[in-house]
């Protein structure tokens, strides 16, 4: 994992989709792999959708609890980054915080209501 | 332009199909009475399975009717498979992956029986692992420091394009190899030039994607200043070709198929040669050097001419090189690997008491001999391949034997047709029906091409025909294991990110937790916490009767449950997540200062303050606590 600071999360949301879905495909998955062309983004979205469906409800309920204090973007990948980072997800952080940040979080959590997913146990 | 994609793992023998509406409507229709049918079909089978202790694997034929494009991005993986089941760096890249996963399991008292792989591998770790660390170093691409550089010309004119010698560090070891890395710079004064070592990845890259566009009838585009880095990857190794030869062709068919046959020749190194001096093993068996080498010295043969026939112009073009360069013909290489093939099948297989009465006659002769000396006695091969073919390996086999297996027969099939293997794009056919791919994966269902071998007729009573299911089974097995070659014992399914047929049924995964829907169908099914990694893991007793957790309903990875008070802060109401694997779950709030008590500072307290991973942890919980800490 690179270390962060808040130049390089602008540098993230600065560089477009393709390149931010290629980086989420982890270092031991392409050494092993060999692509179609564009395969390699392709399975970089696989597995932001992968990772989205388990962490989305954590990532909408921190931002509906927090949406008042986020001042800016970075702020934002903050918030999304430390969930994703507290999830121990398997991909990373910087890239997938960026991509969520850049599909926007009122779009990506329309519809979702922080009382729906607390009575799993 | 299609959205299909494809991906081959050369790992474990998967393709994968990415993509979206398309492939996701493909998989849809394909359900021969429907999702729902086919799902409880499947679980009713694998519950049967599950109670005789089986893994129930269920292979769809891929049907003829497929969207289209898929063809194409299909006819790419098929290369990059029979790639890795004929070329030897792959195979010998297969071997010590076994011989990895062996020594973990033997390191966790596991058992290594149950894996394929090298006798010494259950004990001597140190020289199994110092071999996958020069297999890696000729393998994958890396990053060009100017200190690595040796003997680099300056560039000071447009277009220039020149090999660069540089020292390549095996990773955690103190060896250096030589490797080449194409210097190309461009008309463009803009552009910055391109660094490309000549390692195996791009070369296999490069040869697939030039053979898809030759299937298909399409040019091959050459790279331009304002090239990505993915054009590199698939272009660079063509790029670089062109600008040495091209100007000594006649057309651009022979350019290509001279290019074909080079790539061909530099990934058929040779990891067993005997050691003549350190020149003649980097040239043999380090791919960066090796290609760095014949595409100058292909500069001193004639061009490839296509008078005769392609096949025949491309053997004879490697044969010329091969004299140019003073090395072994192509054969010696591949039966060396042959016979390291043989070799370790026999060992996996030693295992078995009645397998080893019947192997003891001829295992002084095989396997207590030098390699190359037993390669070059073709007697003893066809007695090792008979006792392989005649009794079909069955029982229970290890892990990877099926695999090796096949690459065995890939490997003959090398020795008989070469020319099949430089030029894909025109034995498409042939190829596809001798070694057919065998799993593609969408979306949680398996398909697969697999047809009867057609092996030609005077060859084919001396070749082992592995039963495609345990062929298809074993790839499985060896996906669902994989982890133990990084020394971890989790699911290579939750791992790779590929989604498995339980799952894809509504069974869930016991390692990640089940909901409450997921464990009334494995109720109802008798499935309890079976799958494939479960089955695999039994029969290397790696889940031993104490670790058996069965699992529970549960919550799901990442889900929130109001689970009290923070037993570090003391506020009520936390919210606690739950890891990954359930059979590794613990609580972990997500508060501020929870993630500085149990992530920081254990770090901190270990003496881990230069670790990236403390940098960003630190980071994430200064700037959460200053920005979000409002409740």
């Amino acid at each position: 994992m690179d270390p962060f600071d808040e130049t390089q999360a602008m540098q993230y949301l600065q560089r477009d989709s393709q390149y931010l879905y290629e980086q989420l495909v982890p270092e031991h998955l392409r050494a092993g792999s060999l692509y179609s062309r564009e395969g390699l983004a392709a399975r970089g979205k696989q597995i932001f959708t992968t990772v989205l469906a388990e962490t989305k409800p954590t990532i909408c309920s921190e931002y509906a609890l927090r949406k008042d204090t986020v001042r800016n973007s970075v702020d934002l990948m903050t918030l999304v980054g430390s969930v994703l980072l507290v999830a121990h997800v398997a991909v990373p952080i910087m890239p997938m915080a960026a991509l969520v940040v850049k599909i926007g979080m009122d779009e990506l959590c329309r519809g979702y209501s922080p009382t729906k997913q607390t009575d799993a146990s | 332009m299609t959205s299909l994609h494809g991906e081959f793992d050369f790992e474990h023998l998967v393709c994968s199909l990415l993509g979206s509406s398309e492939l996701r409507e493909f998989g849809a229709r394909d359900a021969i009475l429907g999702e729902w049918a086919d799902a409880n079909m499947f679980l009713g089978e694998a519950g049967r399975r599950a109670r005789r202790g089986e893994d129930y694997v269920y292979v769809r034929r891929l049907p003829t009717t497929k969207p289209a494009g898929l063809d194409r991005k299909l006819f790419h993986e098929r290369i990059h498979y029979w790639q890795s089941m004929s070329t030897p760096i792959l195979q010998y890249g297969m071997i010590l992956r076994l011989d990895r996963m062996k020594t973990a399991a033997h390191a966790k008292h596991a058992s290594y029986k149950a894996i394929a792989g090298n006798y010494y591998a259950r004990e001597d770790g140190r020289r199994v692992d110092d071999a996958w660390q020069q297999f890696q170093a000729t393998f994958g691409t890396f990053s060009i420091t100017e200190d690595m550089i040796r003997g680099g010309d300056q560039i000071d004119y447009p277009t220039a394009t020149a090999l660069l010698f540089t020292e390549r560090h095996a990773v955690g070891s103190s060896q250096i190899l030589p490797a080449y890395v194409a210097l190309m710079a461009y008309e463009d004064p803009e552009s910055v030039p391109t660094l490309l070592p000549l390692t195996a990845a791009p070369l296999l890259e490069g040869f697939a994607y030039a053979s898809e566009l030759l299937f298909s009838g399409e040019p091959i585009p050459r790279l331009t200043g304002d090239r990505s880095e993915e054009d590199e990857r698939y272009l660079g190794c063509w790029e670089f070709w062109c600008r040495l030869h091209k100007h000594r062709y006649r057309n651009d068919e022979e350019l290509t198929l001279g290019f074909l046959a080079a790539v061909d020749l530099a990934l058929n190194a040779d990891f067993f040669s005997s050691a003549r001096d350190g020149e003649w093993v980097y040239e043999q068996r380090h791919i960066a050097y090796r290609f760095g080498k014949i595409v100058y010295r292909a500069l001193g043969v004639d061009p490839l001419r296509v008078d005769g026939g392609s096949d025949a112009a491309v053997i004879e073009y490697q044969h010329a090189l091969i004299r140019n360069s003073g090395w072994d013909p192509l054969s010696e290489s591949l039966r060396k690997m042959a016979v390291c093939l043989a070799q370790t099948i026999l060992f996996s297989s030693a295992y078995e008491q009645e397998l080893t009465q019947v192997i003891g006659p001829i295992w002084r002769g095989l396997v207590e001999r030098p390699l190359d000396e037993v390669a070059r006695d073709p007697g003893r091969l066809e007695e090792a391949w008979s006792l392989i073919r005649e009794r079909n390996l069955t029982g229970s086999p290890p892990i990877g034997r099926a695999v090796l297996c096949t690459m065995l027969e890939a490997c003959l099939l090398r020795l008989m047709q070469p020319a099949w293997f430089a030029l894909p794009h025109l034995h498409a056919d042939e190829l596809g029906r001798n070694l057919p791919l065998p799993i593609m994966v969408l979306d949680g269902h398996y398909y697969s091409s697999h047809v009867a071998p057609d092996w030609p007729e005077e060859f084919a009573s001396s070749l082992i025909t592995s039963a495609p299911s345990s062929f298809m089974e074993d790839i499985v097995a060896l996906l669902a294991m994989s982890p133990l070659v990084r020394d971890d014992v989790s699911c290579g399914f939750l791992d790779n990110f590929v989604r498995c047929q339980y799952v894809r049924a509504g069974a869930g995964c016991p390692l990640k937790g089940l909901s409450p829907e997921e464990s009334g169908v494995r109720t109802e099914h008798g499935l309890g916490s079976w799958c494939h990694w479960r089955y695999n893991a039994e029969g290397m007793q790696l889940v031993g009767a104490e670790a058996k957790v069965e699992p529970q309903p549960g919550p799901q990875h990442g889900q929130i449950v109001n689970n009290g008070t923070c037993s570090i802060c003391r506020s009520a109401d936390v919210p606690v997540m739950y890891r990954r694997f359930g059979l590794l779950a613990r609580p972990e709030p997500s508060c501020p200062q929870c993630i500085y008590n149990f992530l920081v500072e254990p770090m901190r307290s270990a003496g881990r303050k230069d670790d990236p991973e403390y940098k960003v942890l630190e980071q994430f919980a200064k700037l959460r606590k200053r920005s979000f800490f409002k409740r």
